[in-house]
């Protein structure tokens, strides 16, 4: 106790032992946190194979990269899918959350079955949806075959594959709509009370009342979203077995940071790819954050 | 204040890591000590009492039913064998692109509590071996009279890395064409005389051809199925992967020739319908087996699932050339590798060789319908006399390659992949794609 007394003379005693009880937490943080964080952003700039490193490399990781075509390419495709899922999901999302906000009997039913394709594991999402959308057995362009409709080739054309995985993606939007419902039921009664007394039909109350009292959850969901859709990893890895197929279209940038450090042993720069995307998402969510002033309406305000 | 505040905190977090690392500090101290105390004391119990049994964590990354029940039907006959020995086999799942077992143990080694015996694909043993994750075994190898020629060329070549051997070889597999006879015979063709010419190749996939509408029924050949990577055309056109100082040589001009041959079948019948065909890659769907391709290259594995088809008449032949001799193949397969850090070297090195040359081998190959590295075996399996088909795969393993050896043999596998797969996508011609593979990979090489 003497030590403790010596380091914290006018401290008193709650305070020593907060921190004490705190320790725990902070240990745990220092460990399992700021340490590999710190550690990554060392061996981004070595030589690191994963097992030693050879040499300090200075910024060559992120010179290399920046002159690597495919890191381009990775980077394309992850945008280009975010393009397409986050206002897939935020659009399908909000009129989900809608429907199933609607009083019906059975409502519970409908919630639970739009809840649980999110409970799968998404590798046997991904297995599963490679076999329904095979354009040449699977099942979805045979119904289409049956109905006369030409079935796209899904998974075999660069053109497709992004939007197939985002379909996918899009079915599990279970945890999405779950957020929406909790902000619809925040919107208090009365508003829509004085909206029908003045007449307003359904439209004009989802458009001037919901909608501007969702876009916090709009918002949260925004982020969560984008941070999802830059990440994405599972889905294109499981379909295309590591291999990014059709012509690299589905090469994720995160199966490529995968593939440096688990497949080429180029742990360095897979670390330099890890702080750029952290650095893009950061970018990303300070823009969204930016514009939200004007168009995230809190109620009270 | 501010400042004195966070100093304080500053001095209190530092003091808290330095105690635990105090602490871990004195944990490993300790236990190091007791392991010692323990292994001092088992060996005075040995000359006591029995012999404590040494455990041998092994890891397998074979899920399914036949391999998995060989494998520990092997463990058991070599535990008994070896009282003084204890394998304790562990399926680990593969993760990965098919690899096996890779990232869980990039991660056991560095932890520094590797598994002391791994089933490992031995493609990726010289990348492993030269990032310094194996034990060396060519003295371990040489002392219990091992020797070069009891295995193919190619396999010992595979596990051999700077003239150094890392790993023992396990089973093997090369590649042939499968072809349908019933299609053949409903075609016009001679169930007994498959294509040995590519351009009777051509021929005979333009014939077996099927259309319905838009949409194939059946497409007589698509080169790239399956087995079909660049290595193995690559080779049948007589390019090589390497030259003599090590260089890969991705853009030889019969590799060239080669991918451009590919592309024409791209071209013919388009790329996307045949996509549709190849694509059923993570599904279970053998599009040879649904009859839905008339000829294709796969490996011996495909006998065993052929069998179960009903009345499935088909042939096995040599993968054609442009000359129509000069046939080869490929091989792959698997191999014991010991990883570094491992306290039991010897007795993991005893256990791979149990299992590569010896009777777990034997008893590995007879019982899962496989071949095995070590030359000699092959021809006293009851599957291999009572199989006709397997005749083709044992004389074309003298004359089948080994991909390059090389540290990066996962980047030129994949990036050969990749430039197939633009090419016949029509995303720069084969030449162009197979120059900057050559250019990339060599760099990576150091060359």
């Amino acid at each position: 106790m003497l030590g403790v007394k010596n380091i914290f003379p006018n401290k008193n005693k709650k305070e020593v032992v907060g921190w004490l009880f705190a320790s725990p937490w902070l240990i745990g943080l220092m460990a399992f946190y700021i340490y590999p964080l710190l550690s990554s952003i060392f061996y981004s700039f070595t030589t690191f194979n994963g097992i030693t490193v050879e040499k300090f490399n200075g910024i060559q990781n992120y010179i290399d990269l920046i002159h690597n075509d495919v890191f381009w390419l990775s980077m394309k495709n992850t945008f280009i899918y975010t393009i397409i899922v986050v206002p897939a999901s935020l659009f399908l999302g909000i009129l989900l959350a809608i429907i199933l906000n609607v009083k019906t009997e059975g409502r519970g039913i409908y919630r639970i079955i739009a809840f649980i394709p999110t409970l799968a594991p998404v590798v046997a999402v991904s297995i599963v949806w490679q076999w329904l959308l095979n354009s040449q057995f699977g099942l979805v362009n045979y119904i289409l075959y049956k109905v006369g409709l030409p079935g796209p080739p899904w998974f075999g054309s660069e053109l497709w594959s992004k939007p197939s995985v985002a379909l996918i993606s899009l079915w599990t939007i279970g945890t999405t709509v779950l957020i929406y419902l909790a902000g619809l039921n925040d919107i208090p009664k009365n508003y829509y009370e004085a909206a029908t007394i003045d007449g307003a039909g359904v439209i004009r109350k989802v458009l001037h009342i919901t909608l501007p009292l969702l876009t916090p959850v709009i918002f949260f969901n925004i982020i969560m979203g984008i941070i999802r859709a830059v990440q994405e990893f599972t889905l294109p890895f499981v379909i295309t077995n590591g291999m990014g197929t059709p012509a690299n279209s589905m090469l994720f940038y995160s199966m490529l940071l995968y593939k440096n450090a688990f497949q080429y042993f180029k742990m360095g720069e897979a670390n330099a790819m890890a702080w750029i995307m952290f650095v893009i998402i950061m970018a990303l969510t300070l823009i969204v954050q930016y514009t939200s002033k004007k168009w995230v309406h809190y109620m009270g305000e | 204040m501010l400042k004195k505040n966070t100093l304080r905190v500053i001095v209190l977090v530092m003091t808290i890591l330095l105690m635990v690392s105090v602490a871990l500090v004195g944990c490993t101290g300790s236990s190091k000590e007791q392991s010692n105390n323990q292994s001092n004391g088992s060996k005075t119990e040995n000359i006591a009492e029995q012999k404590k049994p040494v455990e041998l964590a092994y890891w397998f990354p074979h899920g399914n039913a036949t391999d998995k029940t060989a494998l520990e039907k092997a463990v058991d006959v070599f535990s008994k064998a070896n009282p003084d020995i204890k394998v304790i086999a562990e399926f680990v799942g593969g993760s990965g692109s098919g690899q096996g077992i890779t990232d869980k143990l990039v991660t056991a080694i560095n932890g520094g509590n590797p598994p002391d015996v791994v089933l490992f694909d031995r493609f990726m043993v010289s990348q492993w071996a030269s990032t310094g994750l194996f034990e060396d075994l060519t003295d371990l190898a040489q002392a219990s009279g091992i020797k070069k020629d009891m295995f193919y060329e190619f396999a010992i070549n595979e596990a051999t890395y700077k003239d150094r051997l890392y790993a023992m070889p396990f089973d093997t597999d090369c590649r042939v064409l499968y072809y349908n006879k019933k299609m053949f015979a409903e075609a016009g063709l001679d169930p007994e005389k498959p294509p040995l010419t590519i351009a009777e190749l051509d021929e005979y996939a333009e014939k077996l051809t099927k259309k319905e509408g838009n949409r194939y029924k059946v497409l007589g050949f698509i080169p790239w199925l399956s087995q079909g990577w660049l290595y193995t055309w690559g080779w049948s056109f007589g390019g090589q992967f390497q030259d003599q100082s090590g260089k890969v040589t991705a853009n030889h001009p019969d590799i060239v020739k080669a991918l451009e041959w590919e592309t024409t079948y791209a071209e013919k019948y388009g790329i996307e319908a045949i996509t549709n065909f190849s694509s059923a890659s993570g599904g279970d769907i053998n599009p040879f087996r649904a009859g839905m391709v008339a000829m294709m290259i796969s490996g011996p594995w495909e006998i065993a699932g052929l069998k179960e088809v009903k009345d499935f008449d088909y042939g096995v032949s040599y993968i054609p050339t442009p000359t129509g001799d000069n046939f080869n193949s490929w091989a792959g397969g698997w191999s014991y590798v010991i990883p570094k850090g491992t306290k039991y070297k010897e007795e993991a090195f005893q256990f791979a060789k149990f299992m590569t040359v010896e009777e777990g081998a034997a008893i590995y190959g007879n019982d899962t319908a496989h071949f095995m590295s070590c030359k000699d075996l092959n021809d006293t399996f009851d599957w291999v006399k009572n199989e006709p088909k397997a005749k083709i795969f044992i004389e074309l393993f003298p004359s089948s390659y080994c991909r390059p050896p090389i540290p990066k043999g996962q980047l030129l596998w994949d990036e050969l992949a990749t430039a197939t797969d633009k090419a016949l996508h029509g995303k720069g011609t084969p030449k162009e794609l197979l120059d900057k593979v050559n250019e990339k990979v060599n760099k990576e090489l150091g060359f």
